[in-house]
């Protein structure tokens, strides 16, 4: 379409308003309240144009094109116009109050050089500030009440945390709270992601960390290193320290978003405790000592081990919050060096259930779609996951279609918030997801809805799958998991026939006795309805970490070398020969729990960690420090002393995210750049460059000067990355893998012609219980999981100012149950388990059902995880979080100070709400 | 035993309808009908009954004057009432007359013959019938409503709405609540119509807080409808809700109705999306004014050409207009359009109130212009008073005596903008409240010359650029009391 | 007195308690809590936002948008005196005056004796019978300043 400004002829897109179709001309038209993430809203009115035959000024910004309009964006009228607003803005700015950069410019452009309605004479912004949240704060002198931040935390996070207060010359925005005595933000559901402060555009809603520290002089482009979304940021920098990080509006996979932890988590970078020299141990001391020395002995021990013991006594668990540069080399490092495959990764704990069961399913073991594909999902049925909670740009994305009005399926034991959002809320027993998706399948086969042609032209195995959910009525799944009969029809009925649904899922299907068949099942019923393959459908496991793709994608695993390649593939043996001048061991490794038994028996004599808190994070806490102080040396590299540092012989610091350069692997199989915003302190070497000097100290050397050079390695022993190298990289938004050849975009869509096996399998799988149920002496399932604000072991996170939102793991207990106990909010309790105890405040919540107990695990001094057993998924090890009998036993009640409890309280609102 | 009539509007009770009814609810000697008011309020209360040469009536009614009455003395047929003589009733031809919740008098009185004549009619011809009666809506913008429905029932969707806006805002005006009242099938028919020509199954009434009564008839109405099975569309059901508002202005707005309907903040919509093709929970909706839907009945039971007939030619058929302020005879007057303002005041009105003399009057409620004495000649019609920069908004007419401050009131017109400013937009949100201490301060003898100039600076510029037509029309009784009074504003300024 | 208030609080939500597809309706919800208490008790707003299930600043937002809407406890009695332009044109500030000299405070206070709360509307519709005063649900039309005074003290 095309039409006319100022003179020039303009194309657009049918839909644009005239404000977007100037801008893409280059025309710049003054504005103050438009944003292209924001729907078209009107009220700063600076934006006015004039269209031949069309009366009066409108604003362009909420004027959609029409083909050959004429618009005129500059004449004396819209200046005067425009002036007289701008001193309009300038007229209720307090006294004294600084005008922020926009402001200040639109004046000196609008040439406002007075004010004309007289000071004294005429009312002012009302002095409002709200420092209440710890990340930034509102000045209510310096707003303009255009509302971009109450739209903003309505359209792109889904929180409304934030409202216009008051009407007319007062309105202006506020968190929450009516009661004078409430804090604002602190008091309010805001989740903190900083979508306002990111739309503000005067500066009234300010990061603290540039309030106290200035604005950044230069960005660096990067990537989250939480959570596997993979949010890209704009690192910005201010004398070598960081100060901002700033969500990127081209992010593939975040669009601008961002959630607390990545936008406000990142202060422990700047921890006082960081570790910053080798410690050695003595005894129950540490001596620093130099890195030349901290290498050599790393060398030296494990060369004696290998000789007095073997290769087999020694054993590598890998980092998945590190590069894939720094995966690949410790795999290396084991394989060529140590001569084993016993190296493995936190995917142990978390989706190796979901790398097992896709692998056998469908060939290939990660997410099959892209998170663009939420844009055109017909349906999306979330399973075993809280993306609000442990994905928060996910979970934004799913409330986001969910307002456009994409029905939401939601599978899970707890009333999480998008289960409350959910069209459809299938809340079912812990461990009883195989019994519920299989009556699905009952359903789908009952009512015709399989998708035939998909079936026969690209599945083998189905009649084993339809017999197995013959049995399987709605009304014997009703008994088993809980959830009516005539829900799970429903919840059918809808995933079949949308024509696209998008499933993903997460650990309530892994994390359990048998979460391999958890997502067997699922694979199951996406390909009986052909929901493989298409945009908008897939079956899509939300990885959990930064980089717990890539860490398994780069070999860190004890069954598979580098791109899921199998170990005995002679022509990979032929390539890795030549590449690397060692041949590759073909003998499968030890995975983590068989690492523990090892370590325990005295075969494991050394183990090397890298950034994976074992201590804290691995269940049945009581054995895996058995093992740890078993081993003859450990050495730990992390940021932080951190639980399990604290067995270690070598303590090594490690380089984070903001100091390094390497690449990320998020939960779409998109590699995406990080690169060093700053210099690690005190000269720490990063990860790859601690393994270069280890393995050259061992007589194979790894000459590598950039971690380019390690992926350009990778990018020829692994097919499915063969046309992965960092030029390519720095031009692209990230490639999706596979991307097979240098000229290959990379993959959005995965199977779309056939899958790697050719055809997919069914695979029959019956429901099996957990591996524990509650009895008369343990009556509660316990099941543990996340919360928004902390992260995993949490030895980052803690380290920030979160700390002043959540202070402590908590015990959610359904209200009866608190009754049944007589216990009060805030109340501390302590849990037992067959294996061991925990205490815990408990707080009433409606998230989860009578009976069922949950918990996070992100502070060690709760040690929640010495209550959880060694059971685990029989194929994949992964082990069963999700499900555990305790009890639950009030203990002398310690007066908590009225402090703690008013934040119980809160807390409880919160969780509630 | 005789029977009487006697209005129980909120107006009439206000005058002392209510204190008779009172009076005399225990008297044998009469049955005392509640009707709706004839809209002849300088008269009210009006008691009347029935004789053989029609209705003969009793004005300003006290207590006492019930002998009077029961012996037939003094009373004055209404047929020779000169404010109602002259007056051209279709929407209001039953007011006064029947009782505001009796379906089968509405009936007889020709009700439900539009919605029959709808029935037997297509969607599209019930369109077509409106455009050809060239009907405008008569809640203020006046724009053709074939148009707005032909986009509704277009746009494909499985749910649509059917909004009447019975906020009436505008001060000065009355007809709306009158019409729910008094005569409230009418509406209720109306909105019928709508539903069927657009394919709706759902109506809401956005009632203003300030009207219970109306609210309640209403209500009571929509019972008495859905019991006499007159509440269905097209045979499926047709939900109508009535929605009461908080007091705010705006939300006579149809965008900020349909938030404050969803029970959000009344705030305004940037428009495009029209309500007609996204309004309510993002569904075709049309919204109009409770005098349009109460004029659609007349339409499809007489024809098109019927309404096309009647006034000008840019406005079709007859406009309620009321009258208020010092009036000698304040009321409901329904005439075709084309009549001149002076005929409105002099004819119906009866000149000003005893002992006051005239200054400025007022159409078109709080953003309405200002005339004084020597503009009068305009005629009541859409196009005119658009060519002269007013507006005849929801036909209040408001008439001002020579006691009024004219510098008071300009002030009291920005102080209404100020209160009432969604505070979504600068212009209004800001300089509403610049304007109205302007005006203070002019007011407090402090006022300059360039305070007058930065005023109409100042009002050019809300009036170019506001969001809607609060702050865009908010300037203009401000600029049309300084234009036809300026040395009011004058003598206030600071020497 | 609390447990009447609770189940008036009670009866007033669960009338207005969303039942899907319905969404939650705020304003209607608060009108239902001021019809029931007489106003909206701030104390209140989060057992509200519960049922409804919104957020607190969704409330606060409608809440402070409509000045309809109270968060005070009225007076016994409720006078409104129309500021609305036909009242204007008929002299209805000398009205507001008389109200106010009567009951001794501006509009908006309240008498030490809790009896009366004075508030300025916008056009009560009744204009063809002004100037305008509301008294609780009772419509006075065409009022004199001078009988003001007699007029209030029925209202005891
Ligand atoms: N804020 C935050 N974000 C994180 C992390 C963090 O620690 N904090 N950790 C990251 C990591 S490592 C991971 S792996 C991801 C994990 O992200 P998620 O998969 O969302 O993790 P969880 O919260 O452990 O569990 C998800 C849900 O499974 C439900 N569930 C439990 N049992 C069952 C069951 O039997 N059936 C079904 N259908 N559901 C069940 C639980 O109620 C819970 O709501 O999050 C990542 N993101
Ligand atoms: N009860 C219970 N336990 C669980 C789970 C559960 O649901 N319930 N979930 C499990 C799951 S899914 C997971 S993934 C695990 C996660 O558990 P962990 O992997 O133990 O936890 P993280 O916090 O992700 O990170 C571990 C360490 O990595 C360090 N680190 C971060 N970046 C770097 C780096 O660049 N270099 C180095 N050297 N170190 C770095 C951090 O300081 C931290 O100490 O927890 C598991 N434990
Ligand atoms: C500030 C403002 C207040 C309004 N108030 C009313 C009102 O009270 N009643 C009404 O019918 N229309 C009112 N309108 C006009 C409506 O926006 C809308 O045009 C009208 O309801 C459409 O109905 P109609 O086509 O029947 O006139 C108002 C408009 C504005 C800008
Ligand atoms: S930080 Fe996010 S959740 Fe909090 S108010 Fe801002 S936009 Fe809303
Ligand atoms: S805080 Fe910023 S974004 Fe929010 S209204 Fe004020 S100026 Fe606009
Ligand atoms: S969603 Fe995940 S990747 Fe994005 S900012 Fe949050 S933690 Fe980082
Ligand atoms: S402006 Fe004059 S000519 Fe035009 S429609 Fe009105 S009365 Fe008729
Ligand atoms: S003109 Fe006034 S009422 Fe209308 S949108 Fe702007 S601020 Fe709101
Ligand atoms: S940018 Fe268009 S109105 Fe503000
Ligand atoms: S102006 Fe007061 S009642 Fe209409
Ligand atoms: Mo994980």
């Amino acid at each position: 379409m095309q039409l006319n400004i100022n003179g020039k002829t303009v194309v657009a897109e049918p839909g644009d308003t005239v404000y977007q179709a100037a801008k893409k001309a280059g025309i710049s038209i003054p504005s103050l309240c438009v944003s292209h993430h924001l729907a078209p809203f009107g009220s700063c009115r600076l934006c006015v144009c004039e269209i031949d035959g069309q009366s009066g000024t409108p604003a362009s910004c909420t004027t959609p094109v029409r083909p050959d309009m004429v618009v005129q964006t500059e004449s004396d009228r819209l200046r005067r116009h425009r002036h007289n607003i701008v001193e309009l803005y300038m007229s209720e700015q307090p006294e004294g109050s600084e005008m922020s950069g926009p402001l200040r410019e639109l004046r000196l452009a609008c040439g406002v050089d007075r004010v004309r309605y007289p000071d004294g004479a005429r009312s002012k912004r009302a002095s409002v500030r709200d420092d209440s949240n710890p990340f930034f704060t509102f000045d209510n002198a310096a707003c303009i009440s255009c509302a971009r931040c109450v739209r903003a935390c309505d359209e792109i996070q889904g929180t409304h945390a934030l409202t216009m207060f008051g009407r007319g010359f007062e309105a202006r925005p506020s968190a929450g709270p009516y009661q004078p005595s409430a804090r604002g933000f602190a008091d309010s559901n805001c989740v903190s992601c900083g979508a306002c402060v990111k739309e503000c555009p005067t500066g009234a809603l300010t990061e603290n960390t540039v309030l106290e520290q200035g604005v950044p002089t230069r960005t660096v482009r990067t990537t989250c290193a939480y959570c596997g979304v993979g949010c890209a940021f704009d690192a910005g920098v201010r004398d070598g320290r960081v100060v901002q990080m700033l969500p990127s509006d081209d992010g593939p996979s975040n669009r601008g978003q961002a959630c607390m932890k990545g936008r406000f988590g990142w202060t422990y970078n700047d921890a006082p405790d960081r570790l910053s020299v080798p410690l050695l141990r003595r005894g129950n001391d540490w001596e620093e000592i130099s890195w030349e020395s901290a290498l050599d002995l790393v060398a030296q021990e494990f060369t004696r081990i290998k000789g007095a013991f073997g290769q087999d006594a020694l054993a590598t668990i890998s980092s998945s919050r590190g590069t894939n540069e720094e995966n690949y080399l410790f795999a290396k490092f084991m394989r060529c060096v140590i001569g084993t495959n016993h190296i493995d990764n936190c995917a142990r704990v978390c989706h190796s259930a979901t790398v097992t069961g896709m692998m056998e399913t469908l060939g290939a073991s990660a997410a099959t779609n892209s998170l663009q594909d939420l844009d055109v999902a017909q349906l999306i049925m979330v399973v075993g996951a809280n993306p609000t909670e442990s994905h928060p740009v996910v979970g934004a994305r799913i409330k986001q279609a969910h307002r456009r009005g994409v029905p939401l399926i939601v599978i899970d034991p707890r009333r999480t918030e998008l289960a409350r959002l959910a069209d459809l809320h299938l809340q079912l027993r812990p461990g009883s997801n195989v019994a519920l998706l299989n009556a699905m399948g009952h359903v789908l086969v009952k009512e015709g809805l399989l998708d035939q042609a998909f079936i026969s032209a690209r599945t083998e195995g189905i009649e084993d799958w339809i017999k197995t959910v013959s049995d399987c009525t709605p009304e014997s799944a009703e008994a088993i998991t809980g959830v009516p009969a005539h829900l799970i029809g429903q919840a059918a009925r809808l995933y079949g026939s949308s024509r696209a649904s998008y499933c993903c899922h997460g650990l309530g299907v892994t994390e359990h006795r048998w979460g391999s068949h958890g997502v067997i099942a699922l694979c199951n019923l996406a390909l009986a309805t052909g929901n493989i393959g298409n945009p908008g459908t897939g079956i899509n496991p939300l990885r959990g970490q930064n980089n717990v793709q890539g860490a398994s994608d780069m070999g860190c695993l004890p069954t598979y070398f580098a791109g899921y390649q199998r170990l005995d593939d002679p022509k990979l043996a032929t390539l890795h020969q030549t590449v690397t001048g060692r041949p590759l061991p073909a003998k499968r490794g030890m995975k983590t729990p068989d690492m523990w038994d090892a370590a325990i028996a005295g075969r494991l004599k050394g183990l090397w960690i890298i950034g994976y808190d074992v201590a804290q994070t691995d269940p049945n806490l009581k054995k895996v420090h058995e093992a740890l102080k078993r081993v003859e040396f450990l050495v730990v590299q992390d940021l932080f002393l951190c639980e399990t540092a604290k067995f270690a012989h070598l303590v090594l610091p490690g380089a984070s995210f903001l100091e390094k350069d390497g690449t990320f692997t998020n939960l779409e199989r998109r590699i995406q750049r990080i690169r060093k915003a700053v210099e690690p302190p005190h000269g720490i070497l990063p990860d790859w460059r601690v393994v270069c000097e280890v393995s050259n100290r061992m007589g194979y050397p790894m000459p590598y000067q950039h971690p380019s050079e390690i992926m350009d390695e990778i990018a020829t022993l692994t097919p499915m990355c063969a046309g992965v190298s960092y030029d390519r990289l720095d031009q692209h938004e990230g490639l999706q893998w596979p991307v097979p050849t240098a000229g290959h975009e990379g993959t959005a869509l995965m199977h779309q012609e056939t899958f790697p096996k050719g055809k997919a399998q069914f695979v029959a799988v019956e429901y099996l219980p957990p591996g524990e149920a509650a009895s008369k002496e343990y009556p509660f399932v316990l099941t543990t999981g996340r919360i928004l604000q902390h992260y995993n072991c949490g030895a980052q996170t803690r380290r920030t100012d979160i700390l002043e939102l959540v202070d402590t793991d908590v015990l959610e207990m359904h209200p009866d149950d608190m009754e049944g106990l007589h216990l009060r909010d805030g109340e501390v309790v302590r849990l037992v388990s067959a294996r061991g105890e925990a205490l815990l405040p408990v707080v009433g919540s409606e998230r989860v059902l009578p009976g069922h107990l949950f918990t996070s695990f992100h502070f060690p001094a709760s040690t929640v995880n010495a209550l959880l057993s060694s059971s685990a998924d029989d194929s994949s090890k992964c082990p069963e979080y999700k499900v555990s009998a305790v009890r639950v036993e009030p203990i002398e009640r310690e007066e908590l100070d009225p402090e703690d409890e008013a934040e119980l309280r809160h807390m409880r609102a919160r969780l509630i709400t | 035993m005789v029977r009487l009539y006697l209005a129980n509007d909120t107006s009439s009770c206000a005058a002392g309808a209510g204190r008779l009814a009172d009076a005399w609810c225990e008297r044998p000697e009469i049955q005392l009908i509640r009707t709706s008011s004839r809209g002849a309020f300088f008269l009210e209360p009006m008691v009347e009954r029935d004789t053989p040469n029609g209705r003969e009536t009793w004005f300003n009614v006290a207590p006492d004057d019930l002998p009077r009455i029961v012996a037939g003395v003094g009373g004055t047929p209404v047929a020779e009432i000169p404010f109602l003589q002259q007056q051209t009733r279709f929407t209001f031809v039953n007011f006064g007359i029947t009782e505001p919740l009796a379906i089968d008098e509405y009936q007889t009185g020709g009700g439900l013959k539009g919605l029959a004549a709808a029935q037997g009619l297509s969607p599209e011809a019930i369109v077509e019938e409106l455009r050809i009666s060239r009907l405008r809506g008569r809640g203020g913008a006046a724009f053709p409503v074939w148009k707005k429905w032909q986009v509704a029932q277009q746009v494909g969707a499985e749910q649509k709405y059917v909004v009447a806006n019975a906020d009436e805002g505008d001060a000065g005006t009355y007809c709306d609540r009158m019409i729910m009242e008094g005569d409230p099938f009418r509406l209720i028919e109306g909105m019928l119509i709508c539903a069927r020509a657009i394919g709706a199954t759902r109506g809401y009434i956005y009632c203003r807080y300030e009207y219970p009564a109306a609210a309640q008839t209403m209500r009571f109405a929509i019972q008495k409808a859905r019991e006499a099975d007159l509440l269905d569309c097209d045979d499926s059901p047709f939900d109508l809700e009535v929605v009461v508002g908080a007091g705010s202005y705006v939300c006579g707005e149809e965008t900020a109705l349909l938030e404050s309907l969803e029970g959000r903040r009344g705030v305004v919509l940037a428009k495009p999306p029209y309500p007609a093709e996204s309004g309510l929970y993002g569904k075709p909706t049309i919204v109009s004014n409770v005098l349009t839907f109460a004029t659609i009945p007349n339409i499809l039971a007489e024809g098109g050409a019927w309404h096309a007939s009647l006034g000008t030619e840019g406005s079709c058929g007859t406009m309620a207009l009321q009258l208020g302020g010092r009036v000698k005879q304040p009321g409901l007057v329904e005439v075709p359009f084309g009549l001149t303002l002076r005929d409105v005041l002099d004819r119906f009105g009866g000149g000003m109130a005893p002992g006051s003399r005239f200054k400025a009057v007022q159409v078109g409620g709080p953003l309405g212009s200002l005339f004084p004495e020597s503009q009068l000649d305009i005629p009541i019609c859409y196009d005119a008073f658009a060519k002269a920069g007013a507006i005849l908004g929801h036909g209040g007419i408001v008439v001002y005596d020579d006691e009024t401050n004219m510098v008071e009131l300009a002030r009291h017109f920005m102080a209404f903008t100020a209160d009432e400013s969604c505070g979504k937009c600068t212009p209004c949100r800001i300089g509403s409240v610049r304007g109205r201490e302007i005006l203070e301060r002019i007011q407090r003898g402090q006022g300059t010359a360039e305070d007058l100039a930065l005023l109409s600076d100042l009002g050019e510029t809300m009036k170019a650029t506001s969001l809607c037509a609060l702050g865009g029309r908010a300037p203009y009784p401000v600029l049309t009391a300084i234009e036809h009074f300026p040395n009011e504003f004058r003598r206030c300024q600071k020497v | 007195m609390r447990t009447q208030y609770g189940t008036r609080l009670a009866e007033a939500l669960e009338s207005c308690r969303p039942v899907p597809p319905d969404k939650p309706n705020i304003l209607k919800t608060l009108l239902a809590v001021q019809s029931a208490l007489g106003y909206v008790p701030t104390s209140d707003l989060p057992q509200i936002a519960q049922v409804l299930e919104v957020t607190d600043a969704q409330l606060a937002g409608v809440l402070s948008y409509y000045s309809d809407l109270r968060t005070q406890p009225p007076s016994r009695h409720l006078i409104r005196v129309c500021r609305g332009e036909s009242c204007t044109a008929n002299h209805g500030l000398r009205v507001l005056l008389a109200v106010q000299d009567h009951v001794r405070v501006a509009a908006g206070d309240r008498t030490q004796a809790e009896r009366f709360t004075v508030e300025q509307m916008s056009c009560a519709g009744n204009c063809a019978v002004s100037p305008t005063v509301i008294v609780d649900d009772e419509v006075h039309g065409r009022v004199v300043p001078s009988q003001m005074a007699a007029l209030l003290e029925r209202y005891k």
